[in-house]
């Protein structure tokens, strides 16, 4: 209850522009918000598609087909619409004009006005925006489909690099190897995935993806299995899981202008999975020191080390795009759970089972992998996980 | 009596099918061993280093086989079983003990002989942390081992975490099954 208190006062810190928070999160019954959506002009097919399923996978909006209903503004009131999310298009040759309109359909006053002018082949990441535009207006939050996710995906033996449109529910094969591929992660500039590929050679090393190109290059190496790559915020170091001591793993950062290897961590045991703060000053890791796998952070300013989790197999810690979280998994019973660690108060809440979390670029969601597919939940709203794809999916990174 | 030639041409097809499975087995087999020649180059800190290696192991290639000759009783490329281990752990069992003992009295005997320990986990768990965890799997096997007498540049290790289960369902006899050290032999020639 205090976490959804916490969100509800976030909003107001934002301090946008609106004074009406929509969505409801401190009632335990809160519904879903009601969007009439008004689809008008040239029908298009892709831009079509997409804002529908984007609305889907947001998980908290009711959508009602206005083409469909053929009803008034106060009908639709009166059906349960709060907003009306109205998009005229028009299109001349390639170009293509979309005059969005969101209106509050309580006081009839409109929220939003814009003009969007985009070539035909834009007209997913135009449907993104859109959508993303509409969970600002109802949550005060930034949106998450303007970013795309990462992943492995493993179909008969084979390993996919794999780039996941979450909000199209859609996803494109970058490349496809026979040895295994662990722990993608995109460059903040959205241009790179660094990932960990066993060569031919028997072991794991860290390998850049270049997007625009398609060419792969080795980029930090050390004469054991390294994996779990995480970008340091300004794009020109890599964090990850290598051996400087001979058995055992340790945090190295690894800067990309010269592949030069600094160690971070000191022990006998095994550490791994790194995941660096928004701010670049701290680092988030699996260490089983005390004799179980479970969370530490490391302080890049002091020095310090200390332990966060307290279960037996705590795993994957992700930290929060907002600095003030980390997700990770816990094995409990049995099965895994993803558990997120609160860093001022200590708090550790469960919002749903599985495994490998992964925050969403506006950190109000995760996703994760589950037996049967990979999956995105809410963090906040009162909603149901959404699976976007069934089969084995691992490592799905988002930020 | 048309079904009966039915099912004959299915026990032959049967049987064909299993040959080649053993034949996939094999290949699987040779694709390890030149893995491991590569992995073995890949221990020489310089490049400089890795081809000195090359060299003395040509060189030692010719000598190796003469004593193969010599010793033929024992010395052929032999099968262990693998050991197993508890889940997240890596500490060996009296049962891999034994084993591994085994294993140094044939390389004792067989000089020319190396090993490539291979650590592998269940599927349970973060794949990243079971990467780190094979690797403990593989050298902890290597350091009793190095304890018995033999030579630490005769042994390669590799993890595969959780990449290359031997059992695919999802219970505790499975799993137990692949939390496993496999171990793969070679002679000489394989590091040219």
């Amino acid at each position: 209850m205090k976490r959804l208190l916490v969100f509800v006062l976030m909003f107001f810190c934002f301090g946008e522009a609106f004074g009406k928070i929509y969505i409801d999160v401190t009632s335990p019954a809160s519904t879903k918000i009601g969007v009439a959506l008004d689809l008008s002009g040239v029908p298009l097919k892709d831009f079509d598609v997409v804002l529908k399923r984007d609305l889907m996978v947001y998980g908290i909006f009711a959508v009602y087909p206005v083409s469909k209903l053929a009803l008034t503004e106060e009908e639709l009131r009166i059906a349960g619409a709060d907003l009306l999310l109205s998009v005229d298009k028009s299109a001349f040759r390639q170009q293509v004009k979309v005059s969005l309109v969101i209106k509050d359909l309580t006081d009839g006053t409109v929220v939003v006005q814009k003009l969007l002018t985009f070539d035909r082949s834009a007209q997913i990441k135009a449907a993104h925006m859109v959508a993303d535009e509409l969970y600002r207006v109802v949550t005060g939050n930034k949106g998450m489909f303007y970013r795309n996710a990462v992943a492995v995906r493993k179909v008969l033996g084979r390993y996919q690099l794999v780039y996941v449109d979450v909000g199209a529910m859609s996803f494109k094969v970058l490349k496809v190897f026979k040895q295994p591929v662990q722990s993608p992660a995109m460059s903040p500039d959205g241009k790179k995935i660094a990932f960990a590929l066993m060569s031919g050679e028997g072991n794991f090393d860290i390998y850049i993806y270049d997007l625009p190109t398609g060419g792969i290059k080795k980029a930090c190496s050390t004469p054991g299995p390294d994996t779990a790559p995480s970008w340091m915020p300004d794009g020109r170091a890599l964090v990850f899981s290598g051996y400087v001591a001979k058995d055992n793993a340790d945090i190295l950062l690894c800067d990309l202008s010269n592949g030069r290897l600094k160690r971070l961590t000191r022990s006998m045991a095994i550490d791994t999975s790194p995941s660096v703060s928004p701010d670049g000053t701290k680092i988030a890791f699996v260490s089983n020191r005390d004799g179980y796998p479970r969370v530490y952070v490391k302080d890049l300013k002091t020095g310090l080390i200390y332990g966060i989790t307290k279960g037996t197999y705590d795993v994957s810690p992700d930290w929060s795009p907002k600095g003030g979280e980390i997700a990770y998994a816990t094995l409990v019973g049995g099965t895994f759970r993803i558990g997120i660690y609160n860093l001022a108060t200590g708090d550790v809440y469960y919002p749903a089972p599985g495994e490998d979390p992964s925050w969403s670029p506006n950190g109000d969601y995760i996703i994760y992998t589950k037996s049967g597919g990979l999956f995105i939940s809410s963090l906040y709203a009162n909603s149901k996980p959404t699976r976007l794809f069934v089969g084995k999916w691992l490592n799905p990174e988002w930020r | 009596m048309r079904w009966v030639v039915f099912f004959s041409v299915f026990v032959m097809l049967f049987a064909l099918g299993c040959s080649r499975q053993e034949k996939v087995v094999v290949s699987e087999g040779q694709e390890v061993t030149a893995q491991q020649r590569i992995a073995q180059g890949k221990e020489g800190v310089t490049p400089g280093e890795a081809v000195g290696q090359g060299e003395v192991s040509s060189k030692e290639y010719t000598p190796s086989t003469q004593m193969e000759s010599q010793q033929p009783s024992g010395c052929e490329l032999r099968e262990f079983p693998n050991i197993h281990f508890a889940f997240d752990r890596y500490d060996l069992n009296e049962e891999a003990k034994r084993i591994l003992s085994e294993i140094a009295d044939y390389m004792k005997k067989c000089p020319d002989v190396i090993l490539t320990i291979e650590g592998h986990c269940d599927e349970r768990g973060s794949n990243e942390y079971n990467l780190a965890l094979g690797w403990k799997r593989a050298n902890e096997a290597k350091k009793f081992l190095v304890t018995l007498g033999i030579d630490s540049s005769r042994i390669i290790t590799v993890s595969y975490g959780e990449e290359r289960p031997l059992c695919y369902e999802h219970n505790e006899e499975c799993w137990a099954k692949n939390r496993r050290d496999h171990f793969v032999f070679c002679r000489g020639q394989c590091l040219k």
